[in-house]
C-alpha cells in the first residue's frame, strides 16, 4: 500500500510516519513538506492513501482535495485531512463529501485508519 | 445675534444662522461646533424641534435654549427630547451666558474624551481577543503534535516503569487542549453572527460525542439520547453544538467515584415555539450554595469556575433561550434548556 504524507510541520511528518510504521497497516510511506510538490507526485503516481494537513501556507487541505479530484477523477484514493482546528464550519464542509474523504482531528488515529481501510 | 457676536467674537469662534435650515447647513459645514444656542420660538419650528432634528448627527454638541417665556412643561420636554443642557432667559445676561458657554465647552470636551477613550478601549479589546484566539489556535496546533509524540512513545516504548508516565502525560496534554478549545470557542461564540438553519439533533449529539472522544472516556458514561421532536427546528447550529458539547464535557466530570459510572439521559422534545433540551444525570450532584454561581466564570469570592457552563449559558442566551438547573447532591443534576424555533426567520431570509 502506497501512503503519501503531506504536512508542512516536520514533527507531524515524523509522528505520523512512526505511527504508521508501528501500526498493523503495511505501507510504503513517502512524505512531503511542500504540499505543491506532494500534489504533483500524487497526481503522477498510484497512491492508495493520502494523509494531508488542513492548514498549510501554500494550500489548505480542502484546496488540495479539489486538485486531487481534478487529477484523479473517479479513481480517488482514501484521503484523510488532519486538522488541529475545532471550527464547526470546517467539519460541516467535509461531511458527506465522499466516503473516501475524511476530516479527522490530529493526532492521526491509526486504529481508525486501519478500520477505514478494511472497509474500503 | 449681532450683539452676541459683537460681545463674544474675541473669545469664541461664533457662527450664526437665521433659520433652522441654515443652522443645519452651518453645522454640516462646521462639525466641530461644541456649543449651540437656539431661540425657543422660531418661524415654523421650535428650538426643541430643531435640536431633536440634529441630535443624531451631532450627539456630543451641547445644546442651550434661549427663551422669553418660562414654561415648565416645555423645559422638561426640552431636556427629555432634545437633551438640552441649559435654559436661559431672555434678555440674556452677558456674565451668565459666558459662564454657561464655558461650562458647556468643558462638558463637550469631557464627553468627547470619554467617547474617544471608549473607542480606543474597544479597539484594544478587539485586538486582545484576536490575539488570544490566534495564540490559542497556534498553541493548540503544537500541542496536538506533542500529543502525537506521546501516543507514539507509548506504543514504542515498552521499557519497564516508563509505561505509567505516558497516560498521565497524555491526560495533561488533553486537559491543556480542552482549555485551549474553550478559549477558542469562547472567542468564536462571541464573534459569531447567528444564522438559523434546520437542526438535526441526533447528528449534533453524535458529532459532539465524536469530537469529545479524544478528551473523555465515554465508556463510563451510559448515555441515552431520545430526540422526540416532530416539528422542524431552526436555530444557530454552531451555538446548539457548543451547548451540547460543553454539557457533555461537564457531565464527564460529574461521575460519582463510588459508582465509577454515570447515566446520562438526553431528551429533546417539542415545546411551545421551540424545543426543550433536558440533560439528566445521576452523578455527584451540585451543592445548593454552588448552584447560584454555576454559570459564572469568576465567583464573587474571586475563585475561577469551569468555563464549560459559562459557555453554555452564553450560547443559550445568544440564541434567546433559557437554561435552569436543579440538583440533589449525591443523586444527580438536571439541566433544562429552552431554545426558540427561528423557523420564520430562516424562511424569511431564504426568500430574500
Amino acid at each position: 500500500m502506497q501512503v503519501a504524507l503531506i504536512d508542512d510541520n516536520e514533527i507531524d511528518i515524523f509522528v505520523n510516519t512512526k505511527l504508521l510504521e508501528t501500526s498493523s497497516i503495511s505501507a510504503s510511506i513517502t512524505s512531503y513538506l511542500n504540499p505543491l510538490v506532494g500534489l504533483d507526485e500524487v497526481c503522477s503516481n498510484n497512491i492508495d492513501v493520502i494523509i494531508v494537513d488542513n492548514q498549510m501556507p501554500e494550500i489548505t487541505g480542502y484546496g488540495f482535495l479539489e486538485k486531487i479530484i481534478d487529477c484523479k477523477g473517479d479513481a480517488l484514493p482514501v484521503m484523510i485531512v488532519l486538522t488541529a482546528s475545532v471550527h464547526n464550519d470546517l467539519k460541516i464542509k467535509y461531511e458527506g463529501l465522499h466516503p473516501n474523504i475524511q476530516l479527522w482531528e490530529k493526532p492521526l488515529n491509526v486504529e481508525a485508519l486501519s478500520s477505514l481501510l478494511a472497509e474500503a | 445675534m449681532v450683539a452676541f457676536r459683537a460681545i463674544f467674537r474675541r473669545e469664541f469662534n461664533v457662527i450664526t444662522a437665521t433659520s433652522a435650515e441654515e443652522g443645519r447647513q452651518k453645522l454640516e459645514d462646521n462639525p466641530d461646533v461644541k456649543v449651540i444656542i437656539s431661540d425657543y420660538l422660531m418661524k415654523g419650528i421650535t428650538g426643541i424641534e430643531f435640536f431633536e432634528s440634529i441630535l443624531e448627527k451631532h450627539p456630543y454638541m451641547i445644546r442651550i435654549i434661549l427663551t422669553g417665556f418660562a414654561d415648565q412643561t416645555a423645559m422638561i420636554d426640552s431636556i427629555n427630547k432634545a437633551r438640552v443642557y441649559r435654559f436661559l432667559s431672555k434678555p440674556w445676561n452677558e456674565y451668565d451666558l459666558r459662564q454657561t458657554i464655558l461650562s458647556a465647552i468643558e462638558l463637550y470636551d469631557a464627553r468627547k474624551d470619554i467617547a474617544n477613550h471608549q473607542k480606543e478601549l474597544e479597539k484594544s479589546y478587539d485586538s486582545l481577543n484576536q490575539f488570544v484566539h490566534k495564540a490559542s489556535n497556534e498553541m493548540r496546533s503544537t500541542l496536538v503534535s506533542m500529543h502525537g509524540i506521546v501516543r507514539l512513545a507509548s506504543l514504542e516504548n515498552k521499557g519497564e516503569g516508563t509505561m505509567d508516565y505516558w497516560p498521565i502525560l497524555e491526560k495533561g496534554i488533553m486537559q491543556i487542549d480542552l482549555q485551549l478549545r474553550n478559549i477558542i470557542e469562547h472567542y468564536e461564540s462571541d464573534q459569531h453572527i447567528g444564522i438559523s438553519n434546520q437542526i438535526d439533533f441526533t447528528k449534533v449529539v453524535d458529532r459532539c460525542r465524536q469530537a469529545l472522544d479524544s478528551f473523555q472516556d465515554f465508556t463510563n458514561i451510559n448515555m441515552n439520547v431520545a430526540v422526540r421532536t416532530l416539528e422542524p427546528f431552526y436555530n444557530d447550529p454552531f451555538r446548539v453544538q457548543l451547548v451540547i458539547s460543553n454539557l457533555l464535557n461537564y457531565v464527564g466530570d460529574q461521575i460519582n467515584p463510588e459508582k465509577g459510572t454515570i447515566s446520562l439521559d438526553i431528551e429533546i422534545i417539542d415545546a411551545k415555539n421551540g424545543v426543550q433540551i433536558m440533560f439528566t444525570d445521576d452523578g455527584v450532584g451540585i451543592k445548593n450554595e454552588q448552584l447560584s454561581g454555576l454559570f459564572e466564570l469568576i465567583l464573587s469570592n474571586g475563585s475561577a469556575q469551569d468555563i464549560s457552563l459559562y459557555l453554555v449559558k452564553q450560547a443559550v442566551e445568544n440564541m434567546n433561550g433559557t437554561i435552569d438547573v436543579t440538583s440533589i447532591p449525591g443523586e444527580g443534576t438536571s439541566f433544562n434548556i429552552f431554545l426558540p424555533n427561528n423557523q420564520s426567520e430562516a424562511n424569511a431570509s431564504s426568500t430574500n
